[in-house]
């Protein structure tokens, strides 16, 4: 076990253990700054992480990429633009994207947002009224597809009582919606959201309720602390795991091959 | 130049001979945009954004345009500080890099842009259906979110449709054919044949769906240099009403194969994009104070855009 790793670190640890061999794994682009490490820099050092162990046939998406060579990233991921020299598999139109969740090809798509409630509803519209909001935000981009029609959606969330809320502004991305059977009732006959990464835990979807509960707490970190930065009530059950620290090989693995610049899990730009 | 008449060969019954040039400057092609158009301006974030024709269009002080793209934001985020964006029907407003798009952002909250939210897919759905001539398309996004449980400026927007063979309930969104679209491209001949290389995000679909198309163009080439790269034109030359050549018509964004990004000047523009006052002065400087584009690219330096240049020798 190794003693010395960063936040960042072992979450993209623990989210490439939830990735499944020859899937199709979505990422979006085009943030920066803190965003865009849990939107991109954790999802794509994990996609790598389980390419070099269990699932060397998973297939990451990026916007309208294909599976590309993730030893050699490009200079910067914020930017839809920078990906046309990438050496990749595919680049496709962007309508064809589309269609590739469309026909359900889609394993994991990985979302975020500013908001979200109890059912893994997602707001990433606006804060406040949506005709003169207090905040507008960046827009449903292709969030409300993945939510749609991925497998399982994977979360990367802040932790905090503003993100957590029990009814978010506006619903751009459907979770559970308001309960279970809400999806299959306007016709979303799979997926869903699977798993919520925060600083802190783990957290996944009760089945008979379709409500949030934490899954695994991060080393170190309190019940009573996740409790205290959730604006709902979470379902607590008896068998919540200790999410697993990384190993020193994972790590070396991350530094020295997957990321040595820091591109991915600091978000620094070359 | 043979003719500025602008209407697509076959629909308007105007004949043209087979030398006819359908190509004219970006002023002659942004005065035939009348106030309160509704367009569709190709391309996503900072890739393919017909720059010089925004610039363009806010110099002849264009008001009330509707915004009908998927993620252009950059023109939407362009028009918006420049007080010509009325109404926006896109799924995207990030500004790649950087977070929010700043001047939509802050005409949305302050009730001055009325704004319709689409995913991707359901924007582009509604232009598809445009595209193939059908007055409607049925899809499963959307469903139970509040996109379409808002009320917004078209009432019209969806309704829910049962299969006629399965039973299965779907979101129907109505078909919608913007005035204009505006397109911008790699290169095209003189009667219209469009090439881009690289990716095209959804710009065959805006074309499609478009009642009008102008494609500004980096370079203007011979019909038999179109002919020796056919598998990338995107659109025909009967897909196309007007062609505008415009060298570094995408700056500061890049053109796969012609120029970088031009990332100092993109981080300056978001700059002035905080306050209404700097990005008026970023106004000032960039486009009511030059004549054209090329005022705008002396003024951006002859030495900057040589190093933006791409070099084929170099691969890139």
């Amino acid at each position: 076990m190794s003693t010395d790793y960063r936040i960042q670190e072992l979450l993209a640890v623990e989210v490439s253990r939830h990735l499944i061999d020859e899937e199709v794994v979505f990422i979006g682009i085009g943030t920066g700054g803190p965003a865009f490490i849990r939107a991109v820099g954790i999802p794509l050092t994990a996609c790598r992480l389980a390419q070099l162990s269990h699932a060397p046939n998973l297939v990451p998406m990026l916007g309208p990429l294909i599976d590309p060579d993730l030893d050699t990233l490009p200079s910067s991921l914020r930017d839809d633009y920078e990906l046309v020299h990438w050496h990749s598999k595919a680049q496709i139109p962007e309508q064809e994207a589309l269609d590739v969740f469309k026909r359900g090809k889609m394993g994991v798509g990985f979302v975020s947002g500013a908001q979200i409630d109890p059912y893994g509803n997602l707001n990433i519209v606006a804060i406040g009224d949506y005709d003169k909001p207090k905040v507008r935000l960046v827009g449903p981009l292709a969030q409300t597809d993945h939510c749609a029609f991925a497998k399982r959606t994977f979360i990367t969330m802040e932790h905090t009582k503003r993100q957590f809320v029990e009814k978010v502004d506006f619903i751009s991305g459907a979770g559970y919606l308001g309960g279970p059977g809400e999806r299959d009732r306007v016709g979303l006959r799979q997926g869903g959201p699977g798993l919520v990464f925060t600083d802190y835990c783990v957290l996944d979807f009760d089945e008979k309720t379709a409500r949030m509960k934490i899954k695994s707490l991060h080393p170190g970190v309190a019940l009573e602390t996740v409790v205290e930065n959730t604006g709902f009530e979470l379902i607590i059950s008896d068998d919540i795991e200790v999410t697993p620290e990384p190993t020193s090989t994972q790590i070396e693995l991350i530094r020295q091959r997957i990321d040595p610049e820091g591109l991915l899990l600091e978000a620094r730009v070359q | 130049m043979a003719t500025i008449e602008i209407g697509r060969c076959g629909s308007t019954g105007v004949k043209r001979s087979k030398t006819t040039s359908k190509i004219i400057s970006a002023a002659e092609a942004v005065a035939t945009i009348v106030d309160g158009s509704n367009l569709t301006l190709g391309g996503f974030a900072h890739s393919l954004t017909p720059i010089a024709m925004v610039h363009e269009m806010i110099r002849q002080g264009k008001k009330d345009i509707d915004l009908t793209s998927m993620g252009e934001c950059w023109a939407a985020d362009f028009l918006a500080g420049a007080g010509a964006l009325r109404r926006a029907r896109l799924s995207n407003y990030m500004f790649e890099g950087y977070g929010r798009c700043l001047n939509f952002s802050r005409g949305v909250q302050e009730g001055r842009i009325q704004v319709e939210d689409y995913s991707h897919f359901g924007i582009t759905s509604r232009l598809q259906a445009a595209a193939l001539g059908v007055s409607y398309l049925p899809i499963k996004v959307m469903a139970g979110t509040d996109i379409l449980n808002v009320k917004t400026f078209d009432e019209d927007k969806y309704k829910t449709v049962q299969c006629p063979f399965t039973d299965e309930e779907y979101v129907a969104v109505r078909s919608i054919q913007p005035d204009v679209a505006i397109i911008h491209a790699s290169r095209a001949d003189l009667s219209g044949n469009t090439q881009v290389f690289g990716a095209s995000s959804i710009i065959e679909e805006q074309a499609r769906a478009a009642k009008r198309v102008i494609v500004s163009v980096e370079e203007i080439v011979s019909s038999a240099e179109i002919m020796k790269k056919p598998e990338s034109t995107i659109l025909p030359s009967f897909m196309v009403d007007a062609v505008v050549e415009v060298p570094f018509g995408a700056h500061p964004g890049g053109m796969f194969r012609y120029y970088n990004q031009d990332d100092k000047h993109i981080g300056r523009y978001w700059e002035a994009s905080r306050t209404p006052e700097t990005f008026q002065e970023y106004l000032n400087e960039f486009v009511y104070g030059v004549q054209d584009l090329w005022g705008y690219l002396k003024k951006i330096g002859i030495r900057q855009l040589m190093t933006l240049r791409a070099d084929p020798k170099l691969g890139y």
